[in-house]
C-alpha cells in the first residue's frame, strides 16, 4: 500500500565554502516525502461474547516523512464481514462493517484529538498533532485501534472474516 | 557572495512544492470472529415418531432430521440409518407373520436444506422412490457434506415399508439415525 516512492533531496548548501577555504561538507538530510503506515499483525481474531465481538487490531505504526508535517488523520473503514464459505449474501451470512465502532487507544508521538468509539466509516477516527518542535526528520508515532461489533440476531453461527483499512493523510 | 545562498533557498522551495500532494497511505487487517454457539461436535436431532399410512401393501411416513455441525473448519459429515425389524405390537412370540424385515423398508429424501448455502456442500443420492436407499439392522450412509464453516441442515425423510402377507395390527420398531 506504499505509495510510488518520490525522494526529496534537500540539500542545504553552506555558504562558507569559497576562497582559500577548504571544501566543506555539506550537510545533506534524505527525507521519504511520505506519510505511510503499518500494522502489525495484519490478522486479527476478535472474541465474542454473547451477540458482542470486541478485540484490538494491533499496533499501527505512522511514519511521517513529509516537510514541515504538524500532524495527520486517520480513517477507518471497513468492509462488510461475512460468513466463511456462503455462497450467497443474506441476512443471515453478512454483518455490515457500519455495525462495528472503533478507537484508538495507547496514542504516542503526539496529541489524539479523540479517544471516543466511533462508528465505521470513521473519517476521519482521530487527528494527531505533533508535539513540540516540527523538525525535518521522519517522526514516528503509534497508536493501538480497538473494534467492537454487535451481532444482529439473524446471524448464523460460524466464523466470519472481513477486512479493516485504516488510511492515514 | 550571496548568490549560493539564494541557490540553496530555491533548492528547498522546489522540494517542499514536489512534496505538497503526499498521497494517503493504507494498510488492511484481515478480522475474524466466531458467531454463536460452536465446537467440535456434529449432532443429529430425528422425529421421534412416525406414524406410518397404510395403501394396500405399504406403509408410508415421513420424518424430518436437523443436522448440526458445530465446527467452524472446514471438513466434512456424514449421516446413516439403520432399522430394527417391525414387530406386531403385544406379540408374545411373533412367527414370521408378525415381523416385518428392515429390510422391507426403503427410505430417500424428498428435501436436504442448508440454512447458509454453501457452509456444506450435500452429496444426496437417495431422493426418489427409485433410487431409495434399503434399510437393514446395520448402518448405512444416507446423506453425506463436505463442510466449510458451522452449519445447520434440515433433511426430509420418506420411509416406505412393504408389509405383503403381514398378518393385520399396529407394528412398531426403531430407526436410527447418527451422523459422524
Amino acid at each position: 500500500m506504499t505509495p510510488g516512492a518520490r525522494t526529496a533531496l534537500v540539500v542545504a548548501l553552506a555558504a562558507a565554502c569559497l576562497g582559500a577555504m577548504p571544501p566543506a561538507v555539506p550537510p545533506v538530510t534524505v527525507l521519504s516525502g511520505l506519510l505511510t503506515v503499518s500494522i502489525a499483525p495484519a490478522a486479527a481474531s476478535l472474541s465474542t461474547s454473547g451477540s458482542t465481538v470486541s478485540g484490538t487490531l494491533g499496533t499501527s505504526t505512522i511514519i511521517d516523512g513529509r516537510l514541515n508535517a504538524t500532524g495527520y488523520d486517520v480513517s477507518v473503514s471497513s468492509t462488510g464481514f461475512t460468513l466463511v464459505g456462503a455462497s450467497s449474501q443474506t441476512s443471515a451470512s453478512f454483518i455490515a462493517g457500519t455495525a462495528a465502532s472503533v478507537a484508538a487507544t495507547s496514542v504516542t508521538g503526539g496529541t489524539a484529538s479523540t479517544n471516543a468509539a466511533h462508528a465505521l466509516p470513521a473519517s476521519p477516527l482521530f487527528h494527531l498533532t505533533y508535539s513540540g518542535a516540527i523538525s525535518l526528520v521522519n517522526l514516528t508515532s503509534t497508536y493501538t485501534l480497538s473494534m467492537s461489533l454487535t451481532v444482529p440476531a439473524q446471524a448464523a453461527s460460524g466464523q466470519y472474516t472481513g477486512t479493516v483499512t485504516q488510511t492515514v493523510a | 557572495m550571496r548568490k549560493p545562498i539564494v541557490l540553496g533557498t530555491l533548492v528547498l522551495a522546489v522540494a517542499s512544492s514536489a512534496l505538497a500532494a503526499v498521497p494517503a497511505s493504507a494498510a488492511d487487517t484481515t478480522v475474524t470472529f466466531t458467531v454463536g454457539t460452536t465446537g467440535s461436535t456434529v449432532s443429529i436431532l430425528p422425529s421421534v415418531a412416525m406414524a406410518g399410512v397404510t395403501a394396500s401393501n405399504t406403509v408410508t411416513g415421513t420424518m424430518t432430521s436437523v443436522i448440526t455441525d458445530l465446527r467452524i473448519a472446514g471438513g466434512s459429515w456424514t449421516s446413516t440409518i439403520s432399522s430394527t425389524d417391525f414387530t406386531l405390537v403385544g406379540a408374545t412370540s411373533p412367527g414370521a407373520a408378525a415381523i416385518v424385515a428392515a429390510t422391507s423398508a426403503k427410505v430417500y429424501n424428498t428435501a436436504a436444506t442448508v440454512t447458509v448455502p454453501g457452509t456444506a456442500t450435500l452429496t444426496n443420492t437417495h431422493t426418489a422412490l427409485g433410487s431409495a436407499l434399503t434399510l437393514s439392522n446395520s448402518a448405512q450412509t444416507l446423506l453425506s457434506a463436505t463442510t466449510t464453516n458451522a452449519n445447520v441442515t434440515t433433511v426430509a425423510s420418506t420411509v416406505s415399508i412393504d408389509v405383503t402377507g403381514k398378518d393385520t395390527g399396529a407394528y412398531a420398531g426403531t430407526i436410527t439415525q447418527s451422523v459422524s
